[in-house]
């Protein structure tokens, strides 16, 4: 009698402990689903996206070359990633660059051109264009360089959403930049749709950007 | 015949283990409670200054602080902390660093980083640089680490892909 009423028991319990487990098997499948395995466009990318798709603004900024760069026009076309960093920065900025630079040099070359990588200095007194020209060569020396006054570019960032530089002096006579972490990716729609926050790795990268490459939204 | 191609061969592949043996190894100090590991430093950055990088286990019940480190390849080292707030990214110097009992303490991208200045010996990806820890109890343990190109920092500090 003991015995079967402590069956009696047991069953029930053991039964919520199937249907939670069932449960959770469905919740972690979904979710697995959700980042990996659904082909719909915004639910597949490793990036951040954005609530609301952030026009490019106009705008013009010396190059390395000491030329005039159109960002809309000269970007048109193209896969942009947009960052704003100083080449004083020690690990966040050449992380980042060093990261796409590997993952753009292993697609193929037609996959490769069709993205642009600019980097926008917020540090434009110690940034000359040919310091940028030098340390983005580290790189890749595709990526395009652009120097402005601090007021410009920080219209720029704040115009696109992001924070603006700030300076911060350092015990030692010196100072550092603080500066927006994300990259913004631009799809060929001349929208920003994602953002790529520091951390991001290259196999993030090498994950979301032939898709971009494609990326049509829906339209 | 047998026997001398047997032992040949035999320490052929002992001298394999051993070389093995030190390849994987990475470069660790060890005190009595205090281990360091994964040191790397970055290539220097258009030959001005580097990021080193590292973990420090301490295995002792007690905290200890990090209080300087120095290397003989730069005149002056400091330590920062990399600080996201607000989709914004700064450094800013810190004086030390608690390493917590039982714990462990991290230097790695977007968190602490021992910045490299004023170098006065050039190096290359590939390289080995000494550096020295100072602990506030523990006092002085020499560590030694590898320049990685940055392209190669992540893959190192996280052990995949």
């Amino acid at each position: 009698m003991r015995r079967t009423n402590r069956v009696s028991q047991v069953q029930p319990r053991s039964t919520h402990w199937l249907v939670a487990a069932a449960c959770l098997c469905i919740v972690l499948l979904s979710s697995c689903g959700r980042e990996t395995e659904n082909e719909s466009t915004t639910d597949s990318y490793r990036g951040r996206l954005l609530p609301q798709p952030r026009e490019k603004v106009d705008f013009s900024l010396q190059d390395t070359q000491g030329a005039m760069f159109d960002f809309r026009e000269q970007t048109e076309g193209y896969v942009t990633l947009l960052f704003f960093g100083y080449t004083h920065c020690p690990d966040v900025c050449p992380i980042h660059m060093a990261n796409i630079a590997a993952v753009l040099n292993d697609f193929s070359f037609e996959l490769h051109q069709q993205f642009k990588v600019i980097f926008v200095t917020t540090d434009p007194e110690r940034d000359t264009p040919q310091r940028m020209r030098h340390w983005l060569d580290n790189f890749d020396p595709s990526f395009v360089g652009l120097w402005g006054t601090n007021d410009e570019v920080n219209e720029i960032a704040v115009s696109l959403g992001l924070p603006p530089s700030v300076i911060f002096e350092t015990e030692d006579g010196g100072y550092a930049v603080g500066h927006s972490a994300h990259v913004m990716v631009f799809t060929k729609d001349n929208l920003a749709h994602i953002l790529y926050p520091f951390g991001t790795r290259q196999a993030d990268w090498a994950h979301d950007l032939p898709g971009l490459a494609t990326e049509t939204w829906g339209e | 015949m047998m026997m001398k191609a047997h032992v040949v061969s035999l320490s052929l592949v002992v001298l394999a283990a051993v070389i093995a043996g030190c390849a994987s190894e990475r470069p660790q100090a060890t005190t009595t409670d205090i281990e360091v590991s994964g040191v790397y430093i970055t290539e220097p950055a258009m030959g001005e200054r580097a990021a080193m990088y590292f973990t420090v286990v301490n295995r002792a019940g007690t905290e200890d602080e990090l209080i300087a480190v120095s290397t003989p390849v730069a005149d002056v080292t400091e330590m920062h902390k990399t600080v996201q707030q607000g989709g914004t990214v700064r450094m800013e110097p810190v004086t030390s660093v608690t390493l917590p009992a039982n714990g462990e303490l991290s230097f790695a991208p977007g968190g602490y980083h021992v910045m490299l200045l004023a170098l006065l010996e050039a190096f290359a990806p590939g390289d080995w640089v000494d550096a020295t820890l100072h602990f506030r109890v523990a006092g002085e343990i020499a560590i030694r680490g590898e320049v990685l190109k940055y392209v190669d920092i992540e893959k190192a500090l996280t052990g995949s892909e």
